[in-house]
């Protein structure tokens, strides 16, 4: 076990500096940085005062291995829109991605397992046909246009809920649907799958024979024996959230970490963009790590293989 | 297995909870605020004296300011119970930065300060007067010598945090002044350099008197210092936050001298402001000023509706839609932006225009292309040689029908009613508004496709060809609509438009190095006839940014319309402005389509916010500005 765990986490480090190496390279191809500063009353004093400031007069490959150095010390450079550490606007903005994306996860989960169990069990009844069609909607409905429309009803039409921004948990709502149906849909359809499977085992009909309530045969042992592929998707599905919700940070005027990259991206500032980069490659990374060992645990098979 | 099973998912579910408990505490503010406010800032001592400007360009021959009859001093304000205490809710596409260093003040982050309130300038551009004004700065004038400026600062007027920063001197001044670019040569601010060619450094001559050494005054001197430009670009910061925080948390310390003190600014989400006790100069009538960044327009246009936001920026085709449902327009800040089409790629100048020197054939200059003209293409010509530019090669006489084909496709009058809901204007000549007395008719573009086709024809493409297009969708004062409309305009005339759109950013470095070669969508700000439009699109070898034309013979028009400003010869000036419209019409490198006024919207349920009550600043980067003024619906 400890040597799968070593593996994986190898796996991971070098993940981890592959895709540094690959964002930092291009992030310097959009262009040096201080072409977005220039005006047009610019002198080559500024432009090498700029350059040591910043640290570009250096070889690109030195200004990577530095980058590097200094990013595994927390320091990754300045922000070159805000004139703040890249950390601190990262660190600004890492709660705001984390409840959308917690609160999202949650959701999803306690949606989209129980109804997939209702569906597996009931099937070809109402429950099931809802089930469906949810899970259906859920993955053909783009976020950006589910969430404007939820918007357009629940805001502007009902006047139920705010239209956007953080604040109390009435914000919450809008966004947190926007992200988790699709999320829940994957999950109804896996779970009612492998519920299906799950029902027509031997030891769920020899549990129905020995007269064990309905309930508890679909609950405590079909259920959670069915568990196994949403639990994995579910990791997964978290490790996305926290790390790509820009869509819905956008719409929602939520202020996360998804947005910070598009900023920074759109404003060539390089040291934000890789740091922002370098910590949802490094949340992404140690979910799946940490998925990975859970599941080695859940099924030795893995482990041994 | 069930048990680790449930176990896993009991982890899970931990690390969720714990998630949230861990960010339900997490609003940490971006920027250190100041300390408390001042309990009670010393009333306005001296009458306050302001000082009649004038707009556009001052130059040497020009009679220094004269100092204006005193304004009347803020009434002082009276104890707001806590119930009445109001907030104003602004909707944004951007907060800004919080930047509290001149050295950081990278255009258009360095207006922000001043447009939200927090930070207040030596001089300003008085809203409806339309004269320069004393703020921070109480009296300034030249010295009989024309070598020193000398500003003579307001007294009594506290810096934010409760007395701890004390009271704004000649030494803050000086500082900031210093810091913006006078003597810093790592300064980011976008008048940084302006700065540094026009003065020494600055120094104090006394406690309330700050001294600019003049090194050169250039013509666009006037542009920069006491006028619209710098008036929203340097606020005046605290020397003594510099000293006791050091560079580094110096630049987040929100110390202005502002009606509204800043307790929240973080950029990216929201910005909170409260109304500072007794302010000096004008006391707010909303206690908080919150603003929020909503980058998606349509979420923000749901946000005005449900009464979510008081007032918001957004464009002009959404303004117009609210207009039609009771919402209050608002278009006090007197600044449009000309949507405009530059056909880059054509670098002709060859020599440089102040130094002489030869300018080396750009990299992104390619004649193949059909937009494209090669005036040095015909025996004789030499591309080393500007003496032997020819705009008559049959390479420059084809590539302009192609520029007049392109521009003849343009159907201005729909772009302006359908895409601006007809709050905009046609455009028909860069730096000259067509409802302007010395707009001519005869610039007026005609809409024709058919002509254009035969253009087309005419230049050997019958069948059209392939095109790049691009426009940065990001960029705010860009209507992105309009760009896409007009490629679908050039579509139905047998073009296949490529369209790129682009961050802004990434596409800037090929107009730094001459690199961009294709016909692009862009916007130049004018409030009237504009005498220094080239500083948008000024078509020189000149470093620095450049839309992708180099034009022999603009410059010449800059240098005597300046020339003939500063004589105040009006009848010379129009002759100019003639000449030159004329000019750029027969070489079509550019297509204006219409004039986007830059609107606000607000709530007249909440909010006074017609163009009578609330009037802004006209603001160079357009930005909503003057929230202390506005005033809570009756």
């Amino acid at each position: 076990m400890l040597l799968f765990i070593a593996r994986r986490g190898l796996y991971t480090i070098f993940s981890l500096i592959a895709a540094t190496a690959i964002v930092f390279f291009l992030s310097r191809a959009q262009g040096d940085p201080r072409n977005v500063l220039i005006t047009g009353y610019f002198s080559q004093e500024i432009w090498d005062a700029w350059g040591v400031e910043m640290g570009l007069n250096k070889p690109l490959i030195v200004q990577y291995l530095i980058w590097l150095k200094n990013a595994l010390l927390g320091d990754f450079g300045t922000s070159i829109n805000a004139a703040r550490p890249a950390w601190d606007l990262i660190q600004d903005r890492i709660p705001a991605t984390l409840q959308l994306a917690g609160v999202s996860w949650a959701l999803s989960f306690l949606v989209g397992i129980p109804l997939g169990v209702v569906s597996a069990v009931n099937r070809a009844s109402f429950w099931d046909y809802f089930a469906r069609i949810f899970a259906l909607v859920g993955q053909a409905l783009p976020p950006f246009w589910l969430g404007l429309m939820l918007i357009l009803l629940f805001s502007v039409q009902l006047d139920l809920l705010p239209a956007g921004t953080r604040g109390g948990p009435a914000n919450y709502v809008l966004p947190c649907v926007t992200l988790a149906w699709t999320a829940a849909s994957g999950n109804v359809r896996l779970m009612r799958s492998s519920m299906l499977e799950v029902l027509d085992s031997e030891f769920v009909k020899l549990a129905k024979v020995k007269g064990a309530a309905h309930n508890r045969v679909v609950w405590k042992h079909a259920a959670r024996n069915a568990m196994i592929a949403p639990l994995t998707y579910s990791g997964l599905i978290l490790a996305a959230f926290m790390a790509g919700t820009v869509v819905t940070e956008t719409v929602f005027a939520w202020p996360g970490i998804g947005r910070l990259a598009v900023d920074s991206v759109m404003q060539t500032d390089f040291p934000v963009m890789t740091g922002v980069v370098l910590v949802l490659t490094a949340i992404y990374l140690l979910v799946a790590l940490a998925i990975d060992i859970l599941y080695a645990f859940v099924d030795p098979r893995i482990r041994i293989s | 297995m069930n048990k680790k099973l449930v176990l896993t998912m009991l982890g899970m579910f931990s690390m969720m909870a714990m998630f949230a408990i861990a960010c339900s505490s997490s609003d940490e503010e971006t920027a250190a605020p100041a300390a408390a406010p001042a309990a009670a800032a010393a009333p306005a001592e001296a009458a306050a004296t302001a000082v009649p400007g004038k707009r556009g360009k001052q130059g040497v021959n020009q009679t220094p300011p004269t100092p204006k009859p005193a304004a009347a001093p803020a009434p002082a304000a009276k104890e707001v119970p806590e119930a009445e205490k109001l907030t104003l809710t602004v909707g944004m596409k951007s907060v800004g930065v919080p930047l509290f260093r001149g050295q950081e003040g990278a255009y258009p982050r360095n207006r922000t300060h001043w447009t939200l309130g927090v930070g207040e300038t030596l001089t300003y551009w008085e809203p409806g007067t339309e004269t320069v004004t004393g703020m921070i700065a109480e009296t300034w004038e030249f010295t009989g010598d024309m070598e020193e400026f000398v500003f003579h600062i307001r007294k009594n007027v506290p810096f934010h945090g409760g007395g701890k920063w004390g009271n704004v001197s000649a030494e803050d001044a000086v500082y900031t002044y210093n810091d913006v670019g006078a003597d810093n040569p790592n300064t980011k601010h976008d008048n940084g350099t302006e700065v540094s060619q026009t003065y020494e450094k600055w120094v104090v001559r006394d406690e309330y008197t700050a001294v600019a050494p003049i090194k050169t005054i250039r013509q666009t001197w006037g542009e920069w210092d006491i006028n619209r430009e710098n008036s929203s670009a340097n606020a005046i910061f605290s020397k003594k936050v510099f000293d006791e925080m050091g560079p580094e948390k110096s630049i987040t310390t929100m110390v202005g001298t502002g009606p509204y003190e800043a307790e929240k600014w973080k950029s990216g989400e929201e910005f909170i402001a409260h109304s500072v006790p007794n302010h000096w100069r004008i006391q707010p009538n909303f206690h908080t000023l919150h603003a929020i960044e909503v980058p998606e327009e349509t979420t923000l246009l749901a946000m005005v509706r449900n009464g979510q936001v008081d007032i918001a920026e957004m464009s002009v085709k959404n303004i117009g839609l609210l207009a039609g449902e009771g919402f209050t327009v608002n278009d006090s800040l007197g600044m449009a932006w000309t949507q405009v089409i530059f056909y880059a790629g054509n670098y002709w100048e060859r020599k440089h225009n102040e130094t002489g020197e030869v300018v080396p054939v750009q990299p992104g200059f390619n004649p193949e292309q059909p937009w494209v003209g090669d005036p040095y293409d015909y025996p004789g010509g030499d591309p080393a040689d500007q003496s032997t530019y020819n705009f008559e090669t049959e390479s420059m006489q084809n590539a302009l029908k192609v520029r007049q084909a392109l521009n003849m496709a343009i159907d201005r009058d729909s772009l302006n009613e359908v895409i601006f809901a007809g709050l905009g204007k046609r455009a028909d000549m860069m730096g000259v508004p067509n409802d302007n007395p010395i707009f001519k008719d005869r610039w007026i573009n005609e809409y024709n496709p058919e002509k254009a086709k035969e253009l087309l024809a005419a230049a050997g493409y019958p069948d059209g060809f392939t095109m790049p297009y691009f426009f940065p969708p990001d960029f705010g004062l860009v209507s992105p609509e309009a760009a896409e409309a007009v490629a679908n305009m050039w579509e139905n005339i047998g073009i296949d438009v490529e369209i790129e759109r682009t961050a802004y950013t990434t596409r800037r470095p090929t107009m730094i190095k001459r690199e961009i070669n294709l016909p692009w969508y862009w916007m130049s700000g004018i409030d009237e006839v504009d005498y220094d439009a080239e500083q948008t699109w000024l078509a020189t070898a000149h470093v620095g940014w450049q839309p992708g034309m180099q034009v022999p013979g603009l410059w010449q028009f800059r240098e005597a319309l300046h020339d003939a400003v500063d004589s105040g010869d009006r009848a010379e000036v129009e002759k100019i402005v003639d000449e030159r419209s004329d000019f750029l019409q027969e070489i079509m490198i550019m297509s204006p389509l219409a004039d986007m006024p830059k609107l606000a919207v607000a709530n007249p349920d909440t909010v006074k916010g017609d163009s009578k009550n609330w009037i802004m600043y006209t603001e160079h980067s357009g930005q909503l500005n003057n929230f202390e003024t506005i005033m809570p619906a009756d």
